[in-house]
């Protein structure tokens, strides 16, 4: 034999229970093919045993299959009332219902609502609007120059009226007051003039004149409660605003952003509520 | 379907004279040839999966099917051949969900481990032929969905290789290689459970 191991492969193949004497002596000396041979033995064996193994009677009766057939039979008929042209009529109400509820929406942008509705709802009352001119019209003059001078972000919506939010944003946003700015010096000499020590800054404040008032609040704010109303307006945004807030060099005063109401798409800026503390 | 309550059928007719009876709607046929198919269906079935619940909702989706689609089988094949496809596709997309719940399957296979032959005159035979039988299922159900179907029909049922063509629609040589691939992978998966058996020694 030529390729007995070939050969015995064949004979496995094929599915061969017994070997020819040749073959046989081959195993004894070749260990791969007695590992084959072992294993298909133990096949077939096992082969036999599930073989023998009996199959349990199937016991389903003709009944129940008779039943899923009638049933389904039943599910397959088509709905009478379920006509083409029902379906289609049904279909063209369903379509027209959908579109005239999405009508209204769908003519009116959404976003120019939105806006005009945040800007209104910001806006202040004309009487808070005319105190706030009036606080502004005691500023020092070249203050107002500065103002003037500097870059305005465009349509930016100016708001200078406190409100309770307002006043608590301030508390948290105002800067401490750890070196006094410049104009402080003002307000030093009124102080001195009331005969005032330097280690009581909330009586100091309360003296200076009213053109200091945003800073005073400010200050007092963030060192306790004010005393005054919510309408009173307290700020005057006559400085550069910019959604991000401006610093005063000269002044060491900051202005941040207030953001109040719900942000509109169009961009922060129209919404920046901008106070001086 | 109307005449699904219909009386006794001929016992005579040939598998194909009671699926046209059938397709016309002849419950009587419908139940002859059930009757005829019912075991046969189910033993395959069962190989497949080994549990006798789910073999009997096969069957009965096999034959739900068979007799909804009797208007495409077409008379060049026999009945029987026909049936047994559609059972051997159902029995694949059975194994497909049946992999999802492999682990209540191995608690039904330790279950069929503890069973023993009531008339097997030998005890400790019977566990051996138990241990064997167990191992050649286990690997069995490792196998892929057309691996599997070679091994059953081949092996276990005997079938010749043109009756297997026939059911899988191909040529008696593609079916005796796939059949030897079968049985080659089908060695490789029963090796380690025979040798864990000391079936090899």
């Amino acid at each position: 034999m030529r390729h007995p191991c070939r050969e015995l492969e064949r004979h496995i193949e094929s599915g061969a229970e017994h070997l020819p004497d040749a073959l046989r002596a081959h195993l004894t000396a070749c260990a791969r093919c007695q590992r084959a041979w072992r294993l298909h033995a133990a096949y077939r064996r096992a082969l036999q045993a599930a073989r023998r193994e009996p199959t349990p009677a199937c016991e389903l009766p003709w009944s129940r299959v008779q039943a899923q057939i009638a049933a389904r039979a039943v599910s397959r008929r088509p709905a009478r009332w379920l006509s083409p042209a029902l379906a289609w009529g049904t279909a063209i109400v369903v379509a027209l219902a959908i579109g005239a509820a999405l009508f209204p929406t769908m003519t009116q942008p959404r976003g120019k609502t939105h806006a005009r509705a945040t800007h209104e709802h910001l806006m202040p009352a004309p009487a808070d609007m005319a105190h706030a001119e009036a606080l502004d019209a005691d500023a020092p003059a070249q203050a107002i120059a500065r103002a003037e001078n500097a870059p305005r972000a465009p349509a930016t919506t100016i708001v200078a009226q406190a409100t309770p939010r307002m006043h608590e944003s301030a508390r948290l946003q105002s800067p401490e007051a750890k070196s006094p700015p410049p104009p402080m010096r003002a307000r030093g000499s009124a102080a001195e003039a009331n005969n005032i020590p330097e280690s009581d800054p909330m009586m100091r404040a309360r003296a200076v004149p009213h053109e200091d008032a945003a800073f005073v609040m400010g200050q007092a704010m963030a060192g306790g409660t004010p005393d005054f109303g919510y309408e009173q307006a307290f700020a005057i945004a006559s400085l550069p605003l910019t959604p991000f807030g401006v610093g005063d060099q000269s002044t060491g005063v900051e202005y941040l952003p207030i953001r109040y109401g719900t942000s509109s798409y169009e961009g922060s800026h129209h919404e920046a509520v901008i106070g001086s503390f | 379907m109307d005449n699904l309550y219909a009386g006794a059928v001929d016992r005579t007719l040939t598998d194909e004279q009671l699926a046209a009876k059938a397709r016309e709607g002849d419950a009587a046929a419908m139940e002859e040839l059930y009757l005829r198919y019912r075991q046969p269906v189910f033993r395959i079935v069962y190989r497949s999966t080994r549990n006798t619940d789910e073999a009997e909702d096969i069957v009965q989706d096999v034959f739900l099917k068979a007799f909804e689609r009797l208007h495409t089988f077409r008379e060049q094949s026999r009945f029987s051949t026909w049936l047994m496809r559609i059972a051997l596709n159902l029995c694949t997309d059975r194994a497909r969900m049946r992999q999802r719940r492999q682990e209540l399957l191995e608690r039904e296979a330790e279950h069929k481990l503890a069973w023993s032959h009531p008339d097997s005159p030998d005890p400790l035979e019977t566990v051996q032929e138990n241990a064997f039988n167990e191992a050649f299922y286990t690997a069995l159900r490792q196998l892929p969905d057309h691996h599997r179907q070679l091994i059953v029909l081949r092996d276990l049922e005997e079938m010749d290789y043109e009756e297997i063509a026939r059911i899988l629609g191909t040529s008696v040589g593609a079916v005796k290689l796939r059949v030897m691939r079968a049985r080659r992978a089908f060695k490789v998966k029963l090796e380690p459970l025979l040798r864990a058996i000391g079936a090899l020694e």
